[in-house]
């Protein structure tokens, strides 16, 4: 996928495609004399300033997003996991193997289970997005980062760390929650129809 | 507080490069002007908040102009300063100029 591309689809989630068009096309530009390693910085650093920006704006509906997010991620999940089992793809549960002990065809499920679930996720809340500020996958998505982060630390400050759980923390949750999850949305929030017209005006 | 909304001070300077910029202020040359001016680089993230911010308060208008191939095929958003817009800069400069009065800081810089 074209960096241009990929700047727009990831800043189409956090504000309206018009202005995701136009920033994307600035961040190529300028990337253009700053190189690729600038252009990610800048890239997330756009889409995190423009996703608070809104937050602090709107906290009880960005909240309230991200609890119909969890709702919704959860049923989904279950219903992954219940389709593989009435399948015979699956066995009902993993319970009483820890991760580490687990065959690697369970955690191949199980991780190809989440990512599902998850990239259905993004397609449902992607479709319900608003017309203009972050879609309702964001909350969701910085959420799993937030998990993922403050897991790592507590295991961190606790002196425990495993490289079991590093990795699921630094891989698994980008991986298997963000990743679908975003590209999930991105598929379902892309434009139809023709581009926008250039030239034309907004406010004031 | 006179006659409007107050401006913070990143606020002004982004309506200041935009102002000295003209017709030909989007996202990379307000930053690029804003640096030259100022020595200070300011984040992306921050610039493009700042002008949602003031398109809001209706302080600047910005318009959509051809797609360029340099930048993978995307339009420019130029931005202006709009007549409420000038004025808050005025107002602000004037606020500071006034605190400045009977300082002298600013000669004894120079002399």
């Amino acid at each position: 996928m074209p960096k241009v591309l990929f700047a727009e689809e990831l800043l189409a989630l956090v504000t309206d495609r018009n202005r995701a068009e136009t920033i994307a096309g600035d961040l190529v530009e300028e990337a253009g004399r700053r190189g690729p390693l600038w252009f990610a910085g800048a890239l997330g650093g756009v889409a995190l300033a423009l996703f608070f920006a809104a937050f602090g704006a709107a906290r009880a509906r960005m909240l309230g997003l991200l609890a119909a997010g969890l709702a919704v991620s959860a049923l989904l999940y279950v219903a992954v996991r219940v389709s593989g089992v009435l399948l015979g793809l699956q066995p009902p549960a993993v319970h009483g193997v820890a991760l580490i002990e687990a065959s690697p065809a369970a955690l191949l499920y199980l991780a190809a289970s989440l990512a599902a679930a998850n990239f259905l996720t993004g397609l449902v809340l992607g479709r319900a997005r608003a017309r203009s500020g972050p879609s309702a996958v964001m909350p969701l998505a910085l959420f799993w980062a937030a998990v993922g982060l403050v897991a790592l630390c507590a295991d961190l400050v606790a002196g425990q760390p495993t490289w079991y759980c590093t990795l699921v923390y630094l891989g698994g949750i980008p991986s298997f929650y963000i990743a679908p999850l975003l590209a999930g949305a991105a598929l379902a929030a892309r434009p139809t129809g023709a581009r926008s017209e250039p030239l034309s005006t907004r406010s004031v | 507080m006179r006659g409007g909304p107050n401006l913070g001070e990143f606020e002004q300077i982004v309506l200041l490069a935009i102002l000295r910029l003209g017709k030909e202020a989007y996202g990379v040359a307000i930053r690029d002007e804003i640096a030259q001016c100022t020595g200070r680089r300011t984040a992306p993230g921050a610039l493009y908040t700042t002008l949602d911010r003031l398109e809001q308060k209706g302080f600047v208008a910005s318009r959509l102009g051809e797609p360029t191939p340099e930048r993978g095929g995307r339009a420019k958003r130029y931005y202006s300063v709009s007549a409420a817009g000038a004025a808050a800069v005025e107002r602000a400069q004037r606020s500071y100029q006034r605190l400045l009065e009977g300082l002298h800081i600013l000669k004894k810089k120079h002399a």
